[in-house]
Order: C-alpha cells, then sequence, then structure tokens
C-alpha cells in the first residue's frame, strides 16, 4: 500500500526544498516527485522524478487555475504508478492548485490503496500564515496525516494563524539557518543536504581556513539533522 | 522493530555521530588556538576575544583568563587609591599643620595634668565609729592616732586602695607634706 507524502506551501522560499531533501536522507529508498518552475534536487538523480511548472502566478490567475491544472496530469501519472512511498514536492505558487486537483482524484487512488499525507511548511510571513489554514483544509478530508513545519526563519509563525490547529497535525520546527559560516550556504545550495556528509574537510581547506572548514562542516551538518529532525514523524508515517 | 523503522532509525543515528564528529573538529581547533592565545599578553588577548576559531566554552575561557588580569589590575587600581588617600593625608598636614600642632602641644599637657589632678582629688568622709590609724608622716617616722565617730577624714585612691592623708605643717619646711594612711573604706560611707 503505497502512501504519498505532499509536501506544500503556497508561498516560497519557506523551505519546502529543504524538508523534501531531508525526507529524502531519511528514507534513502523513497522515490521523489519534484513539481517545480525549474529542478532543484539534481544531487539526488534518478530518485526524482520531476515535472516542469511552467505557468507562472500571473497565469495561473488570469485562467483561474486551469493553466496549472493542465500540467498536473503528469504529476498525477506518476503518483498513480508509485509502487513504494513517495515524496512529492510541490512548488509555490502551485500548491492551492494542485491540493484542489489532486482532491478529485484521491478517491480513486484511496480505493486503489494508496494513502495521502500532507505536510504543510509554515513561516512568519503573510503569503504563508494566509495560505496554511486553505491548505490544511484542502486536506483534512482525504489527508490520513497533516503535519506542519514551522520554519523559524522569520521568528514564531504558529501564533500569528488565524485559525487553530487540531490536534490531529503533528507539529514540529525548525531552527533559523541564516547565520551559519560564510561559504556554508554555497554548498547547501550546490550540493542539498545529500552532499554534506560527503564534504571532506582536507578539500575544503583549500578555500577555506582550517576553522572556517570545519565550521562549515559542523553547520551545514546540524542544519541537515535538524531539518531531518523537523520531518521525522512524517518519515515515520511515510514508512509505516 | 520492522526493518524501515530500523533503517530510518539507523540514518538518523548516523546524523547523529556525524554532528559529534563535526563539533569534536571544531572543538579541536579552538582548544589549539585557546592554547596559542593563552601565551599571549593580556591587551592581544583581549582584542583576540572574538576570534572564530574559538568555541563559546573557550572564548568564555579566554574572556576569563582576561578578567583574571583585570582582577590584578583592580588591585593595583586599590593599591594606588591607597597612595592618593595617604597623599590627602600629608596634604593636609602640610596646609593645616601648624594649626594642628598648636592645638595638641596645649591639648596635651592639659590633658596629662587634668588626669593627674583627677587622681588626687580627694574625698571626705565622716566617720562613724572611732578608729586608730598608723600614720605614715613626711620623715618617714610611724604615728598612731585615734580617731572618734563624726571625726573627718580625707581620702585619696592610690593604686586601687584608699589612703587616708592629713596634711603635716613644719616652720621648718623640713617635714612639711602628707601623712599617709591606708584604711579599708566602705564606699557608701563616702561623701
Amino acid at each position: 500500500m503505497p502512501r504519498i507524502l505532499i509536501i506544500t506551501q503556497e508561498k516560497g522560499g519557506v523551505g519546502k526544498t529543504i524538508f523534501a531533501r531531508a525526507l529524502a536522507e531519511a528514507i534513502v529508498d523513497a522515490p521523489i516527485i519534484e513539481v517545480d518552475a525549474s529542478r532543484r534536487m539534481i544531487e539526488l538523480g534518478d530518485r526524482v522524478q520531476y515535472f516542469k511548472m511552467r505557468a507562472d502566478r500571473k497565469d495561473i490567475n488570469k485562467t483561474g487555475g486551469k493553466a496549472s491544472r493542465a500540467e498536473f496530469d503528469g504529476v498525477l501519472n506518476a503518483i498513480e504508478k508509485s509502487k513504494t512511498s513517495t515524496i512529492v514536492d510541490i512548488g509555490a505558487n502551485t500548491s492551492l492548485t494542485f491540493l484542489a486537483v489532486l482532491s478529485g482524484v484521491v478517491p480513486l487512488l484511496v480505493r486503489e490503496g494508496f494513502e495521502f499525507g500532507v505536510c504543510v511548511v509554515l513561516t512568519n510571513e503573510p503569503g504563508a500564515l494566509a495560505a496554511t489554514p486553505t491548505l490544511l483544509a484542502l486536506a483534512k478530508p482525504w489527508a490520513k496525516a497533516l503535519f506542519l513545519i514551522e520554519n523559524l526563519l522569520h521568528g514564531a509563525a504558529i501564533p500569528n494563524l488565524s485559525t487553530q490547529l487540531t490536534e490531529d497535525i503533528t507539529m514540529t520546527s525548525f531552527q533559523d539557518y541564516t547565520a551559519m559560516e560564510p561559504g556554508a550556504d554555497e554548498y547547501l545550495q550546490a550540493g542539498g543536504l545529500a552532499t554534506i556528509p560527503k564534504l571532506d574537510e582536507v578539500k575544503l581547506r583549500e578555500k577555506h581556513l582550517i576553522g572556517s572548514s570545519g565550521r562549515i562542516i559542523e553547520d551545514l551538518t546540524e542544519l541537515r539533522n535538524d531539518a531531518m529532525n523537523a520531518v521525522r514523524p512524517a518519515a515515520e508515517w511515510l514508512i509505516g | 522493530m520492522k526493518a524501515p523503522l530500523a533503517r530510518l532509525n539507523a540514518r538518523y543515528e548516523e546524523g547523529k555521530k556525524q554532528l559529534e564528529n563535526a563539533k569534536e573538529a571544531v572543538g579541536r581547533v579552538s582548544k589549539n588556538r585557546l592554547a596559542e592565545l593563552m601565551k599571549l599578553p593580556e591587551l592581544e588577548r583581549f582584542r583576540q576575544l572574538d576570534d572564530p576559531d574559538l568555541t563559546k566554552p573557550d572564548r568564555a575561557k579566554l574572556r576569563r583568563s582576561i578578567a583574571a588580569s583585570l582582577q590584578h589590575g583592580k588591585m593595583a587600581l586599590w593599591a594606588l587609591r591607597g597612595g592618593s588617600r595617604w597623599r590627602q593625608v600629608t596634604q593636609w598636614v602640610r596646609y593645616r599643620g601648624t594649626t594642628a600642632m598648636t592645638v595638641a602641644a596645649v591639648a596635651t599637657p592639659l590633658c596629662f595634668l587634668g588626669a593627674i589632678a583627677w587622681k588626687n582629688t580627694a574625698e571626705v568622709i565622716v566617720l562613724p565609729a572611732p578608729i586608730a590609724l598608723d600614720w605614715k608622716l613626711p620623715s618617714g617616722a610611724q604615728e598612731r592616732t585615734n580617731l572618734a565617730a563624726g571625726d573627718r577624714l580625707v581620702i585619696v585612691s592610690q593604686s586601687g586602695n584608699d589612703v587616708a592623708r592629713r596634711w603635716i605643717k613644719d616652720q621648718a619646711n623640713k617635714d612639711q607634706g602628707y601623712a599617709t594612711s591606708r584604711v579599708n573604706i566602705d564606699r557608701h560611707l563616702l561623701h
């Protein structure tokens, strides 16, 4: 019985891909479906099935969502073909539309034995705060499990939500990692979380000083662990 | 334990171990740097307080080492303040010392005389009963006199003892002076 975990947030820049990557690190054999304007999880190679979202916000608004709905057919087909627990990372500006479209096909997929979980990533930003209750409400009728990751990048967000969160939502939080050692973010952007355990300190020293290279590895390893901890309840559900 | 969960837990354990290793590596660099910095004079150590190679605990150690030096400096400052107080005293003596010396020169003998006068001031008692006293005369001779009840006796205190005394007048001024006799007096009889 394949379980599908959808990582979602309408607002961009909240860290969805970091958590998708963290799930990929936690469950090494889980395939990933990435839906975004550009492919980001390159370091995961063949594990990732990428679907490009060509529609931008302007087109989606102009067509009442049709512009993005048309592009979800491939994603839905990929989900239907999943034989094992799968991570789905939905890019910014498409999450609301995707969940709405998915809601229409979920009953069919559930009959075939699929189970769905939804993980919403939240930051203390107006767009994310506004979209989160809607995303949770859309998923609630059919999601077997709901997760909310509060990314503290812009401070605590949950107290600023307009709706009360119910007990069936598993919540975790993720610290702000913007103040990492200079240079660390470059490695994160280039190699994601998967390359962090493979970073060679000796090679890093060619570019950075000994102290700095050690701190880059420490900061990135800590970020990777924290991200993995933030998704742990979702990971446990996904393999369950 | 189900195999997928065991694998998942193993992944988290690996991550934890990797972080421990990364922290140890940073800690080693920090320890070495701290050892170098501790050899420097305190001002140099102060300048290196924000050295990025130091971990928080090692930065705290460096800060404490500077604080210890400052404590030493504080004691020196305290001593300096002591010197300043001494200067204040000497300046006071210099500018107001003459007056003080004059006051001291006059007051000291006056106090001395006052103390002697107080010591030699006698008290007079009226004898409640007859008494026989052995007097030591200024000439050194002994003399016994019998005093009746109601007679007056002059008493002074000498070295904690009560001594009766009377003035012996000698026309030739040869053996003039006080005749004394040691007595035991009830203090409540003193008038």
